[in-house]
């Protein structure tokens, strides 16, 4: 069976990633420096243009590590369409991006517009079912106790606001 | 004498504050919740302690500290629990407990095991704690003399030495996450002249990346995705057997404890090696230097004590670099680190003139929640059993929802909600290509206080780079940061031996755990 991890080829990228940062970060803190009108070493962009140069030189020096372990050749094999399919596809990529996706879901769009316990329990519900945790009706109980516990046990048991309030709007 | 009986008094006037009836039931309970969180695999002490956080708002600042601690002590005492009964480190810092425990559980000597290890981490907490609070007030005494060059080239050597005790990846790895946690630290309007840096348009960061939405992000979100990765279920070992270990059980039991406290306790100085590091080195020397090394990973007390002995010894360790110069030891303890500064307590070298009791109030709840551990271990081992079948498909969701509460308390900000979620990936990201999350959490950490001592320092040389270089002690410091990244260099071409070795040690307990072998 063909090896599927590519250690080498994350260092490369990762490496290269770090350098056009770096570079960004350096040419931001010289600008904030000349705009500030002052002696660059002074400035607020000192600081941070050191970080940049000490992030270009790590990045600079992880690259070579991976090209010396061979990273351009397997940064090859990860850009062909069978790899990144098989990348996307796979069962463990698969989960993780669904249930990052569920949560941003919950951060971004359900919290902050519905109040917390409700937000709460259709996360829960949602996250339950898709890693298929129990039957519906088991999944259906529990995120309803555990939306209900969290949000009294904080706001009354800790005296902590939650996000969204406490209400649950009832149709 | 005059000095030691000064510091005695304090020591006393700690033992007042903590010995009182409220305080030591929250040390209790934080114990017994740190076990438990700790037995649980796929929640780690240090995520713990970032949710639990915020339920010390509204707590007392010596009440806070009892509660932290305590879940720090239990947290990483919990992780034995799930490494002898199913192989599975409930902590990483319990990984080299399972190359002893799991084969002592399947001869049918679990409870043996059990009681072996919880007694090791109690020695090894008590010990450790002994010298902490004998060393730091010598510490406090040197850190004194240090100015802000000497304070930011500590923060620069932080970074630098834990990058290079990285368990998990080359110290090259870890100084590149470590500088973007610097630079993530500098994002937001800066500290001397409130000029506004690296917002990207976005106006919430104008306060800066918020430390603890971005923790528990990076502990809290990323361990969930982790855990729920994987499908396995796991299986509970056989029966427990009795407690009690026999004499010659005992006495190889006890037989590595001073050495192993010892080596805890310094690894727990150096800033963010932790725990983890602690156990494997522990283990791999007292398995060099025992008469019976070829019985270490076959189910050997004096294996099993080595690694709990250390990883709890390096508790109190990692204490001694967080008090004087606050810089944290490990992952946990800037967790501690960033709850005090919540509760406006500032570690570092004035702290021994405007605290001078804090250290000890430290070191004598560090104490209390030892015997606590040590005693409620065994009320809570069957129970704990129980715990360990709980479906993580179910407990993970919930995880999350408290990680929401944990990023919003602070500042009562949505925008702090979404800085976790986006930390969370980002760890998860740099976890699963091997990249040291302690360096990263000690980036983001020093970052800030680095840039004002770097730009303190040079206004007072009015810019001039080469002044600062007439100062002895800091010449010291740069000498050894030099050297610390010369031999990460060196490290990183050449493949760390300890990195490797402990990679070794953890593909064996990945095998057992697929075949169940002993």
């Amino acid at each position: 069976m063909q090896n599927r991890r590519k250690p080498n080829a994350g260092d490369f990228v990762f490496g290269i990633l770090l350098v056009i940062g770096a570079i960004a970060i350096m040419v931001y803190s010289v600008l904030l420096g000349i705009r500030q009108q002052t002696t660059f070493t002074l400035s607020a962009g000192f600081f941070p243009f050191l970080v940049g140069i000490v992030l270009c030189g790590t990045g600079i020096a992880l690259a070579i590590t991976g090209v010396r372990h061979g990273g351009v050749q397997e940064a090859k094999e990860v850009f062909t369409g069978e790899y990144l399919k098989w990348f996307f596809t796979n069962d463990r990529s698969v989960r993780a991006i669904i249930l990052a996706l569920f949560m941003y879901i919950y951060i971004f769009r359900l919290i902050g517009h519905l109040p917390f316990m409700e937000a709460t329990f259709y996360y829960l519900f949602g996250t339950m079912m898709y890693l298929k945790a129990g039957k519906w009706w088991k999944c259906l109980i529990i995120s309803l106790l555990a939306a209900a516990a969290i949000g009294c046990a904080f706001r009354f048991g800790f005296g902590i606001n939650l996000p969204g309030g406490f209400d649950v709007h009832l149709p | 004498m005059a000095e030691l009986l000064t510091q005695l008094g304090y020591f006393g006037q700690a033992a007042g504050q903590v010995f009182n009836p409220s305080t030591l039931l929250i040390v209790a309970g934080a114990v017994v919740l740190g076990l438990v969180v700790g037995a649980i695999p796929g929640l780690t002490g240090t995520m713990a302690l970032a949710l639990l956080i915020n339920l010390t708002y509204t707590m007392s600042t010596p009440d806070a500290v009892a509660f932290l601690l305590g879940v720090y002590v239990g947290g990483v005492s919990g992780g034995l629990f799930s490494a002898i009964m199913l192989n599975i480190p409930g902590t990483p810092n319990a990984a080299a407990t399972a190359l002893d425990g799991f084969p002592l559980a399947k001869q049918g000597k679990g409870g043996q095991a059990i009681f072996g290890g919880v007694f090791a981490s109690f020695l090894g907490t008590i010990l450790s704690c002994c010298l902490m609070m004998i060393l730091t007030p010598f510490v406090y005494k040197v850190a004194l003399k240090f100015q802000n060059w000497e304070r930011f080239l500590l923060a620069v050597f932080g970074i630098m030495i834990c990058g290079n005790m990285s368990v998990d990846s080359t110290p090259l790895k870890g100084w590149n996450v470590g500088f973007l946690g610097f630079f993530c630290a500098l994002i937001g309007v800066d500290k001397i002249q409130n000029t506004p840096r690296f917002l990207f348009g976005i106006k919430d960061l104008m306060a800066g990346v918020t430390l603890i939405p971005a923790l528990i992000g990076m502990f809290g979100i990323a361990e969930v995705l982790c855990t729920l990765q994987d499908k396995d279920p796991y299986t509970l070992s056989d029966s427990m057997g009795s407690f009690f270990p026999t004499k010659s059980e005992l006495k190889s039991l006890l037989k590595p404890v001073p050495r192993s406290a010892l080596i805890g306790c310094g690894v727990g100085a150096i800033p963010g090696a932790g725990e983890d590091i602690a156990a494997w080195l522990s283990y791999s020397i007292g398995r060099s230097r025992s008469k019976e090394g070829e019985k270490f990973s076959k189910g050997s007390f004096e294996g099993l004590s080595c690694s709990e002995t250390a990883n709890n010894a390096c508790i109190a360790g990692a204490m001694i670099p967080m008090l004087t110069l606050a810089i944290p030891g490990s992952a946990q303890a800037a967790m501690f680190l960033a709850a005090l500064n919540l509760h406006g307590v500032k570690p570092g070298p004035l702290l021994a003139t405007t605290s001078p009791t804090f250290m000890y109030v430290v070191g004598v709840t560090i104490l209390v929640a030892a015997f606590v551990m040590f005693l409620l271990s065994f009320v809570v081992t069957k129970p704990m059993v129980t715990i360990l079948k709980i479906n993580r498909k179910i407990l993970m969701p919930i995880v999350v929802a408290m990680t929401v509460i944990g990023a919003f308390a602070s500042r009562q900000q949505i925008f702090d909600i979404k800085l976790m979620f986006v930390f969370g990936l980002i760890g998860f990201v740099l976890r699963k290509r091997g990249f040291s999350l302690a360096s990263m959490t000690l980036g983001l950490i020093l970052g800030g206080d680095a840039d004002t001592y770097f730009r303190q320092a040079l206004t007072q040389v009015q810019g001039n780079l080469f002044m600062m270089l007439k100062r002895p002690i800091g010449d010291i410091l740069l000498v050894v940061v030099l050297y610390t990244l010369i031999s990460g260099i060196r490290k990183s071409i050449k493949g760390s031996a300890t990195n490797d070795a402990i990679a070794q040690s953890e593909a064996e307990i990945e095998t057992r755990a697929e075949t169940g072998e002993v």
